[in-house]
Formats: C-alpha cells, structure tokens, sequence
C-alpha cells in the first residue's frame, strides 16, 4: 500500500497548496483498466483544472525511487513538477540510473547508498528511469504539471478527493500506453455535484520484458 | 607323296590358329567378365553416387539450416549488444547522429555485420552503414519490426534497398524503452555462400518470388549461370510449398537439386536450392572405372601377350618337329630336333628324334636288305639288275660284250630237306666265299635268291664259259659243314651282250634258260642257244597239257635194256616214259617231270606208267619175250600209302606176276618221312617186286640204310661211270660200291655207259649190269622189239 499512501501524501500537499484558492471541496473517482476490462494498476489520472493551475515555487516536499532488489520500487512513480527526486539504492551493488527522456536527462554515476543530491523533475512529462547495469530495470517518474494526480492501485481504482470544485480536463497514462497519452482526455465538472466519477479502458501495447540476468542466489528469472 | 607336302602349309596355318584360339580363349573369358563388373561397378557406382548425393543434400539442408539459424542467432546478438551500449543508446536519444553512425560502424566491424540500420520507432532509417545512403527512407521490413516488438528480436532475408540479399537481424535499442530498432545484416552471397559452400561443397542459389506466385528472380547463386538459369526455367510452375528435389540439367552438367521454401513472414517468398553436381559425384567413380577399365584392358593385353608367347612355346617346338617330319618324309634322317626344355612338347621331341635315329638306322638296314642278300651279304636281284643295267649301257657305248652267268646247286633242295635249313644256309655261304674269291672284285656276284647266283663279267660268251668250268671244278671240292662233307655240284647257264639279247630281262631270261638246259641236259654248263628259248615258254601251258596227255594217251613208253655183263643176256629193261605231244612232238621227261614232281601230278603218271608196263610186259609174254620192265617213281610216291595197291592191281589188271615188274627209287627220296616211306617199301618188296636205288653214290646214305630200304639192286650215278677210265678216284669208289652191294647181295647196274672202255673197266670191276647207248638207246616198243630180236648175248663182249 506504499502506492496508495503515496498518492495519500500528494492529495495532502495539493489540499494544502489549494487551500488559500477559490475553494469548495470536491472529489473525482476513477477506474482503469486494459482492453479485455481488467483492472490496470500503475496507471496515472492526472486533472488538470479548465482555469489553468497556478505556479507554484518547489515544495519542501521530496519524493524517493528505491532500487532494490534491482528493481525500480515504485515502477511508476507520479510527481508534481519541480519536486526533488531521490534514488536511495537499498541493494548491495551498485547501479547507475539514468534518463535519456526529453522530460528530464540525467544520469547518477555508480553508487550505493543514496546520492547526496536528489534530481529535481522541473518539466512536465513521462521520465523513463533505467539501469546502465540491469538492463531489465525500467521505471517511470511521471512529472505532472498538475497537482492533482494519482496512481492505480492493483483495483484500477482512484479517488480525488478534496479538489477545488470547478471543471477539469482530466486524462489516464500508463507505461504501456498504445497511441498518445491527450487521446485518453476527459473532462470532469464538480462544480455542481461536486463530485464525479470517471472511468479508462486502455489499449496496451505488448510489454517487451529482457531478461534478468541470473544473480548468485537467485533463480529464475524475472 | 603330294597330299602331305600340301598339307604343310595348312598344318603351319592351324598352328597360327592355336595362338589365336588362345588368345580369343582368354579374351572370350576376360572381355565378358570385365565387362560384367564394369557394368555392376556401374550400376553400384551409379546407385551409390545418386544415394549419396540425396544423402549429401540431406545433409547439406541441416547445415545450410544451421548455418541460417547460426547467422541469424550471431546477427541478433551483435543487434543486442549493440542496442545495449550506453553510449549508443545516448547518442540515439540524443540525436547525435554522427556518433550513432560511428557506433554503427564499429559495432558492424566486431562481427562482420555486412549491413546495420538504425530505423526510428516511426519505421524510416536514421542512419545506414552503407554511407547513409538510405536515410529517412522507409525501412520496407516492417514484420521484422513487428516480430522484433512482439519477441524481442526477429531475423529473416530480406533484399535490402541496395538490391542485396541479407540475413537481417532486427532488436529494439532500448533506453530503456524502445527509442529505435538496429537492424544487423549478413551479406549472403558474402558470408552465407561461402560457409555453405566450404561446409558442403553445394552449390547455393535463392530465388524470390511474390507470395502465391511461382514465377521466380534469382537473387543470388554460387552456381555457373547456366546451371542457375536451368533450375529457374525449372522452378517456374513450381509454388516450391514444400521441400523437394530436382534432377537439373545444363550444359554444365546434371545437377541434383533440393529445392527448400525458407520460412518466414517477409515481403517476398524466399525459395534456397542445395545443388550437386552428379558428374563431380560421380568423378571418382568414374575415376575408379577407368582404373578398373584400363587394368582389365592391361590383363587382357597382358593375357594375350602371355597366350601369344605360350602358343608360340608350344608351336614353335611343334613347327620344329614338322619341319624334322618333313625332312624325314623327303628322306633326311641327319638333322636332329633341338628342343631344350623339361616340358612334355621337349619329351615329344626327344622321342620323336630317338624314332626319327631309329627310322634312320633301320632304313640304313632296308637299304642294305633291299640291295644285299642277308646271308651271303651279297648283292641281291635288284642290286644285280641295276648293276647288269648300268654295266649294258656301258659296254653299248664302249662296243664290249658282256656275259650273265646263271649258276643254280643241283642237289640243294635235298641238302636243305635233309640236313636242315642252317646247313643250306651254311652250304649258300660258303659257295658265295668261293665264287666271291674265285672272280675279280669287278665282277658282280650275286645271290638271286634260293640256291640261284648270277655273275655279271665283262667279256664274251666264250671267255664266260672257261670262267663257269673253273666255278664248276671249283665247287666240285666238297663244302665241309661240320662232320659233313657236302658235294654240291651246279648248273650254268651262260648268255651273252649283245649276241643274246640286248636288254637286261631277255638277258637274265636267256641265261635261265640255258641255265635249265644244262641242269636238264647234265651238262653242267650251257650258253643261251635260240632252241631253248622255245622249250621254255612251251612249259607254260605244262600242266593242262599234261592232264590231257594221259586221257589222250599222249604218252609213251621208251625202253633201254639192261644187258648182263657175265651172260651178255639182256637182263630186263628200264622203262622211261615220253610224252608225244600232238603239236610239239617228243617232249623230253626233263621237261615235265621235275614239273609233275613239284605239282604232284607225278603220282597220276607214275601209275599210268605201271600200268602200261604192267600191260606191255603181258604183250611181251605174249609174244613169247619175258622181260623184267623197271619203272621210275618219285618221292611223292614213296609216301602215297595207296601205291602198293596200285602197283598189285595194275598186276592183276594185266595178269602179270610181280617178278616181271621192278621199281627204281633215287636214294634220296626215301630221305623224307622214312618211316612212311619204308613202310609202303616193305609192302612192295612183300608184293615180290624187285626195288632198286637209283643214281646210287650221289646222295649220303651208307649200304646199311639201303639194305633197310628192302632194295635188290643199285644203279651206279651215271656221275661215276662217265670219267671212269680217266678217273682213277671215280673207279676207285665204283668198285667199293661194287663190292660192298655184292657183299649185300645186291646187284650193280651201271648206267649212262657210253663207250667200250667204260664197258671194259666196269666188266673188271665186277659190275653185274650195264644200261647204256654203248648198247641202245632207249627205244619205242616195236624198234625195242627189233633190236631184242636182233641181240645176240656176244656182242656184249664184242660190243657194238
């Protein structure tokens, strides 16, 4: 449940950012699934209000990206633009993450433990997260550029609650995501009802795995 | 002898035959042989080259299959690798394509990579090896893509834009999301090609064709373009679905062809052929047939030379013994065979020289047989012809006479019966070294044969006729043969060149004949007169005539008396017969009796002869004239056991007593069967008929064997009584036979008396009777009569 807590926190820190705007304390549900209609985990639900969201300075907030087990831990991970990223490294060998995505380019050096400095995600868009070492490592940080933004959990579902209550253009995203993320766009108005409920089927592309390579210990493969 | 000598040739021919019998014998065994296992090795070779060309293709396909996957596995890895590298990856995503370029470039040299593409996820070439060439094109392979986005990783062949064949590999260059697709390309006529044929020694094509289709494009082939241009022709038509296998012709060659659908999804239908040459396949077969072909054609050469030098081993000794045949046939027994060798064609030749040594010695002997008398080792008859021939021609040209004498022994026939063969031979041998010693070596002597010799001298008449008396005095010493001493006596008969005849048989036939008249006569010598060649052919028709004398009554009786020497009564008379020939008047006995003797006709006389002395002596007593009529018989009567009957009934037949009939016997011809002979002896002497031995002293029987004989009276061989008064020796043994017979109580009679002298000598010696022309002759009945009536016992005394 470190997903739900997760987007818990981020519903926080947008409650908190919203609380001095135009008010009024709305909620949007919504639920996601593939193609066949089965619940999608790891999918982002982004609103983004019709009036335009004010710019916000960078939050004190800080968000992490484990890598343990040579593994992305979350795989998926939305953040709000302009907020720090750290990549604490829980194995005992060393990676070397890295991004070649326009959103964010960047690459840690070998290391273990956790870098000294976090990696601040200050453009809106999908950063692919890699290995140079695992190739089999991916992982996403979706930069929104909205505040309010959650991610599925294994149900496919999410709720926003507490959203300023006016109209949203709101979308769906996933890794696997077939064609571009603006064709999946919504729009929801909780000005009256305050409240509304959403719902994604997605058509996936194949998921291309690579192979883990065999670690000392372990069998198997991913 | 023209069939043989015509036949050399031909035998030399057939022995040329042998060799080629030999040598079609071994080529007849060796061709069909070699030529059955050629024609198996074929048929093996054959069967076992298409069986492993199949198998070889089979093969050839695993590998060709591995070797793609191989490729395809190799190209997809180096893809994988290089889609991994980091730095490639960031300057993908960051677009620096001239560092994407250089990657490329590296990464293709690690593995040999022929061909790399970077395609963007939208499907158009970023960058190319091929001095990007192709860039922002559109990358035509999108299944691989699509294979490569649902597997990971794809490979196929595919003609790239360039218009070569490659084995593509396609991976997804990740980071870590797919940002491109590298696709990685072998260069088939380059890599592919050459491990196919390295491997399998195949020869590889690829046609490609539009789905569905079945008219095909070569895209590549390590094939001579005949071969690839044959097997397209042969595709077309052929959807090539599923694996097959082809037999190719082209003027290259027959090819073995297996035709083999590539799997996969690409925008053209790929089609691989996996070619064998048959001939290449079949080169060493082919090779090993040759071998075989020119060894067999090395054994029959080798066979034929060996049946030639064989043959020739056998032919040339077996020529060699033709020509030794030959040159015997022609006569020529000296040149020896020379065949060396222990085989049997060299046994052959050393028995056929040691025949051809022995033929050669025995015609040396026939030679010798044929010219020389073998016992005497005088010239024969033919070697006297042919001398007689030579020497006429001689004394023709040199106008000499030549004399021919005939010398036959008088007495041989008794010596060779009774002392026996060898003495006969022993008695002609040693008259032959005495003519030999007594003439010149120029004289020819010659033994005719039997006890007949010839002398061939080269003088005349005349001169011969002094020679034959010194022959004869010199045969009268006698030949001594062991405790014998034989007194052989001969007849001559002389002819002479060119008064008797003037070719060699009238010759040699005169010389018989007068040879015959002198033994006939007692002559002891006569030359040819021209009467005697008459008498001698008149004997021919002898015999019939002989028969027909006595049914004819042509013979007579002659008599001479026997007068008694003390009285100068006539004591009897020896009847002697004559044969009145109608046409030829008075045959002589000596004529036909030696004849009748040797036919056995003599019996038939001999009993006439009894009986007309049987029928005259009982006309005489008629008459009053009582006279003992003494008749002549032979050997052959001696040993006719029905002689005495017919003595007596001849007797009876004239009622005659037996005392007027007496029988003359020679001595000698008791010398056979003696037995037989005494006994029909006895039976006549029982008959009371008077027996008397004739020509008494010339053969060699002692008084005590002529007593054995029941004889009564001896008759001296007129021999003895001839020279009597000049021969003291002849008297000498006259009066010992006279006084030995008397002794016996014999009576003597001397015949052949011609003279008074003679007459006075015997009357002395003691002699009881005489018979003799000193008295008569021997005369017919009715003068007999006469001169018996005119006979007055003085005149024995006074004589006539």
């Amino acid at each position: 449940m470190r997903a739900s807590s997760s987007a818990t926190r981020s519903i926080a820190l947008a409650c908190l950012a919203l609380l001095s705007g135009p008010a009024g304390a709305a909620q949007l549900a919504a639920s996601v699934t593939d193609q066949d209609g089965n619940p999608l985990a790891d999918a982002v639900v982004v609103a983004v209000p019709l009036q335009g969201v004010a710019l916000h300075p960078p939050s004190a907030g800080r968000e992490i990206v484990d890598q343990i087990n040579q593994e992305f831990v979350p795989r998926v991970k939305p953040v709000f633009v302009g907020t720090p990223v750290f990549f604490p490294n829980k194995d005992n060998i060393r990676h070397q993450v890295y991004s070649f995505s326009p959103a964010k380019q960047f690459e840690l050096p070998l290391y273990a433990g956790t870098p000294a400095k976090p990696v601040v995600f200050d453009r809106p868009g999908v950063v692919v997260l890699g290995c140079n070492i695992h190739d089999w490592m991916i992982g996403y940080i979706y930069v929104s550029e909205s505040p309010y933004f959650a991610k599925t959990g294994a149900d496919g579902k999410i709720v926003l609650g507490d959203l300023p209550a006016q109209a949203y253009r709101v979308r769906a995203w996933h890794p696997r995501l077939q064609g571009p993320e603006s064709a999946t766009q919504q729009t929801a108005d909780l000005v009256g009802s305050g409240r509304a409920e959403l719902s994604w089927k997605l058509v996936l592309k194949p998921e291309i795995r690579i192979r883990r390579a065999p670690v000392p210990g372990m069998r198997g493969h991913y | 002898m023209p069939p043989h000598s015509a036949s050399l040739p031909g035998g030399k021919f057939r022995f040329a035959g042998l060799e080629r019998r030999i040598v079609l014998f071994v080529a007849g065994l060796l061709v069909p042989v070699l030529g059955s296992v050629l024609l198996v090795v074929n048929e093996v070779n054959q069967r076992n080259a298409r069986a492993a060309i199949d198998d070889g293709l089979a093969k050839g396909a695993r590998v060709f299959e591995r070797l793609l996957e191989q490729n395809n596995r190799q190209l997809i890895q180096a893809a994988q690798v290089l889609s991994l590298d980091f730095a490639f990856r960031q300057a993908v995503a960051m677009r620096d394509l001239r560092t994407t370029e250089s990657v490329l470039a590296n990464h293709g040299a690690r593995i040999g990579a022929d061909l790399i593409v970077l395609v963007s996820l939208d499907r158009r070439v970023i960058a190319d090896n091929l001095g990007s060439r192709f860039v922002a094109r559109p990358f035509r392979f999108s299944w691989l893509i699509d294979a490569a986005e649902a597997e990971g990783r794809a490979a196929g062949m595919e003609v790239f834009d360039d218009g070569q064949l490659y084995q593509l590999a396609v991976v997804p260059v990740r980071a870590p999301e797919p940002i491109a697709w590298a696709a990685f390309g072998f260069l088939v006529r380059d890599r592919l090609d050459k491990e196919v044929l390295s491997l399998t020694r195949l020869g590889v094509s690829f046609f490609g064709g539009a789905a569905g289709a079945d008219i095909w494009t070569v895209l590549d082939s390590t094939l001579p373009a005949d071969q690839v241009e044959a097997q397209q022709r042969i595709l077309r038509g052929d959807d090539a679905r599923a694996r097959h296998s082809l037999t190719v012709e082209s003027p290259q060659g027959e090819y073995r062809t297996l035709v083999m659908p590539l799997p996969g999804r690409g925008t053209i239908r790929i089609v691989a052929t996996l070619a064998q040459s048959v001939d290449e396949v079949l080169a060493p077969y082919r090779r090993l047939e040759t071998i075989l072909l020119v060894l067999g054609a090395a054994a029959l050469a080798i066979s034929a030379v060996g049946g030639v030098v064989i043959a020739r081993g056998i032919t040339r000794p077996i020529h060699a013994l033709a020509d030794m045949s030959r040159r015997i046939e022609e006569g020529d027994f000296t040149r020896p065979v020379a065949i060396e060798g222990k085989d049997e064609i060299a046994e052959l030749a050393q028995r056929l020289d040691r025949m051809r040594e022995g033929l050669a010695a025995r015609e040396d002997q026939i030679r010798r047989l044929a010219f020389r008398d073998v016992l005497t080792d005088l010239p024969n008859r033919t070697l006297f012809n042919d001398r007689l021939r030579v020497a006429m021609e001689l004394a023709e040209r040199e106008r000499k006479p030549l004399s021919v004498l005939l010398l036959d022994l008088d007495r041989f026939k008794q010596i060779n019966d009774t002392l026996g063969h060898q003495t006969g031979d022993q008695v002609l041998q040693q008259t032959a070294k005495r003519l030999a010693a007594l003439l010149r070596k120029s004289d020819t002597v010659a033994r005719l044969g039997g006890d007949e010799f010839c002398v061939l001298l080269d003088c005349s008449v005349e001169i011969a006729k002094h020679i034959g008396q010194k022959i004869l005095q010199d045969l009268e010493e006698p030949i001594v043969i062991g405790e014998h001493a034989l007194d052989v006596r001969a007849s001559i008969g002389i002819a002479g060149y060119p008064v008797d005849s003037g070719d060699p048989e009238t010759l040699m036939r005169h010389a018989d004949l007068a040879m015959y008249s002198a033994k006939r006569g007692n002559l002891g010598i006569a030359a040819y007169d021209a009467t005697l060649g008459r008498h001698r052919r008149e004997q021919l028709s002898l015999l019939s005539e002989l028969r027909r004398a006595i049914d004819n009554e042509e013979l007579r009786l002659v008599f001479q008396p026997k007068i008694d020497l003390k009285s100068g009564e006539i004591a009897g008379a020896e009847a002697l017969v004559r044969w009145q020939h109608p046409e030829r008047g008075v045959v002589p006995p000596n004529d036909f009796i030696p004849f009748a003797e040797q036919t056995g006709f003599i019996k038939s006389i001999t009993r006439w002869v009894i009986d007309a002395a049987a029928r005259q002596s009982s006309r005489w007593s008629a008459l009053g004239m009582s006279l003992q009529l003494v008749v002549n018989i032979s050997v052959q009567d001696l040993l006719d056991a029905g002689m005495p009957d017919a003595v007596l009934a001849a007797l009876e037949r004239n009622k005659v007593p037996a005392r007027s009939l007496g029988l003359e016997i020679t001595e000698s011809g008791v010398m056979q069967d003696q037995a037989a002979a005494i006994a029909v002896l006895k039976r006549l002497r029982g008959l009371d008929i008077d027996l008397a031995i004739d020509d008494f002293g010339t053969g060699h029987s002692s008084l005590a064997y002529v007593r054995q004989l029941q004889a009564t009276e001896l008759k001296i061989d007129r021999s003895f009584v001839r020279n009597l008064v000049q021969d003291d020796k002849d008297r000498a043994i006259v009066l010992s036979i006279i006084e030995l017979a008397h002794n016996l109580d014999l009576t003597v009679v001397a015949e052949g008396v011609e003279d008074r002298s003679s007459l006075e000598v015997l009357r002395k010696l003691g002699c009881d009777l005489v018979q003799g022309y000193v008295f008569a002759k021997p005369l017919p009945e009715a003068e007999f009569r006469e001169w018996v009536a005119a006979w007055r016992p003085s005149a024995a005394r006074t004589a006539a």
